[in-house]
């Protein structure tokens, strides 16, 4: 019991069309990766409501990951450029209303970037688990 | 000034170039006006204009969506219209501005100037069809110290800042219902399916709430001060939205209300735009 108080929640909010589909070839390549993340489909970073971030961190996510397809390759077009905008504003209101910069990250994973997903969340992991360790 | 005020407020409701004026009039004493509603040309004596004609009219744009209006509104004011129209709430041709210029408005209960009308740079009113009186702008552009000295905090005291902050608040909406572009019919804080937000009025919830409605407002308030000033238990709300103009400026070079042809910085994008933080 002990030790999973202290275990680390990360909540991963993946594109359907890259980044899940990243996260899986993560698998398929045998990446090893902190098992922390726990994944959230969503169609496209477009659809990110950032609502639902707010919402993770108040139900008492440590960290949070929202992954989609690289800019100009959006399944949607250009989904992930609103998203491109409203990452760094809602990173910043966050951090002033508390919410350290080290637990909210974003990233740019596609289908084919299995190896890229794993190095994602063990940066993630890193900063999440730094903040909770050293405050 | 009054005089020159209810005259073209009378003109334009006689000739029926509008169907309500709302301006503003004497409340309960001296130092107290209120919103007045303005159906008959015969009515217009009670208009008035003062230092503690405190109240954002631009409110009432959405409230009257169906109506031709002419609204009284400081240079301030006009920024809320401005973002009103642009976000297609309220169609320009349906809403004549009756600029004031204004020397800054009072805050009654400690009779101070409030803050925003310190480095003011439209004490004389821009944009407006009418324009009564002459002010003089301030030299200075507006200054975002008190948000940089808060930011210097760490993110753990700023937690508890805020926390303190929201143990006092009751949750009463004043400060969303005074909110001009906060005019959602179905807000999230009343939604029931989903629940969003738990009617349970705690620190943890207020604190929620606040950040929903922050989110949800950048990039379109004007930081007008309304909420700051209706919300009964002094929840300094200005230290989140000269924040999110901070913001606004510095990440989108955005100011809310202030040019017509641009869009909020959320309902557009830029191929260019930077992604230096992106993993
Ligand atoms: S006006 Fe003040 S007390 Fe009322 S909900 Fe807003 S912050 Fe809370
Ligand atoms: S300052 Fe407050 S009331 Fe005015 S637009 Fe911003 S959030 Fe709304």
């Amino acid at each position: 019991m002990e030790s999973k108080v202290k275990e680390i929640n990360i909540v991963g909010f993946l594109c359907n069309w890259c980044s899940y589909a990243g996260a899986d070839m993560t698998g398929l390549g045998r990446n090893i990766y902190p098992s922390n993340i726990k994944v959230i489909r969503i169609p496209c970073t477009g659809r990110m409501d950032p609502m639902m971030i707010i919402e993770a961190f108040h139900n008492g996510a440590d960290g949070v990951l929202v992954s989609g397809c690289h800019p100009g390759d959006c399944h949607y077009t250009e989904g992930n450029f609103y998203w491109r905008r409203r990452y760094p504003h809602l990173k910043s209101l966050l951090e002033h209303f508390g919410v350290d910069r080290r637990r909210f990250h974003a990233s740019w994973v596609s289908a084919s970037e299995g190896k890229k997903f794993a190095e994602v969340v063990k940066k993630v992991y890193a900063e999440v688990k730094d903040w909770k360790d050293n405050g | 000034m009054d005089k020159e005020l209810q005259e073209i407020i009378k003109k334009l409701l006689a000739e029926k170039k509008v169907d309500w004026a709302i301006g503003y009039e004497k409340a309960y004493d001296e130092l107290s006006t209120r919103p007045a509603f303005v159906q008959d040309a015969n009515d217009t004596a009670r208009l008035i204009f003062n230092k503690y004609c405190i109240n954002n009219l631009g409110l009432y744009l959405t409230k009257f969506k169906k109506n031709k209006l002419a609204v009284v509104c400081k240079g301030c004011d006009i920024a809320t219209v401005f973002e009103l129209i642009k976000e297609k709430q309220f169609s320009r041709e349906n809403v004549v501005v009756i600029g004031v210029a204004c020397e800054g408005v009072l805050d009654k209960k400690t009779g101070k100037q409030l803050e925003k009308c310190e480095n003011c740079r439209v004490k004389q009113p821009k944009g407006a069809d009418f324009t009564v009186g002459t002010g003089k702008d301030s030299a200075a552009p507006k200054n975002f110290l008190d948000v940089v000295e808060f930011e210097k905090k760490s993110s753990k005291e700023k937690a508890e800042f805020w926390n303190r902050q929201f143990e006092k608040c009751i949750r009463c909406y004043a400060c969303r219902n005074v909110c001009p572009v906060c005019y959602c019919p179905d807000c999230f804080a009343n939604r029931t399916m989903p629940e969003y937000l738990n009617k349970n009025v705690d620190a943890e919830e207020n604190k929620l709430f606040h950040m929903i409605r922050m989110q949800h407002v950048f990039g379109r308030c004007t930081d007008c001060k309304a909420c700051d000033t209706a919300c009964p238990v002094n929840i300094p709300l200005t230290l989140l939205t000269k924040k999110l103009a901070k913001d606004a400026k510095e990440l989108f070079n955005y100011e809310s209300g202030a040019d017509m042809d641009v869009l909020p910085p959320l309902s557009t994008y830029n191929e260019a735009d930077s992604e230096s933080d992106i993993l």
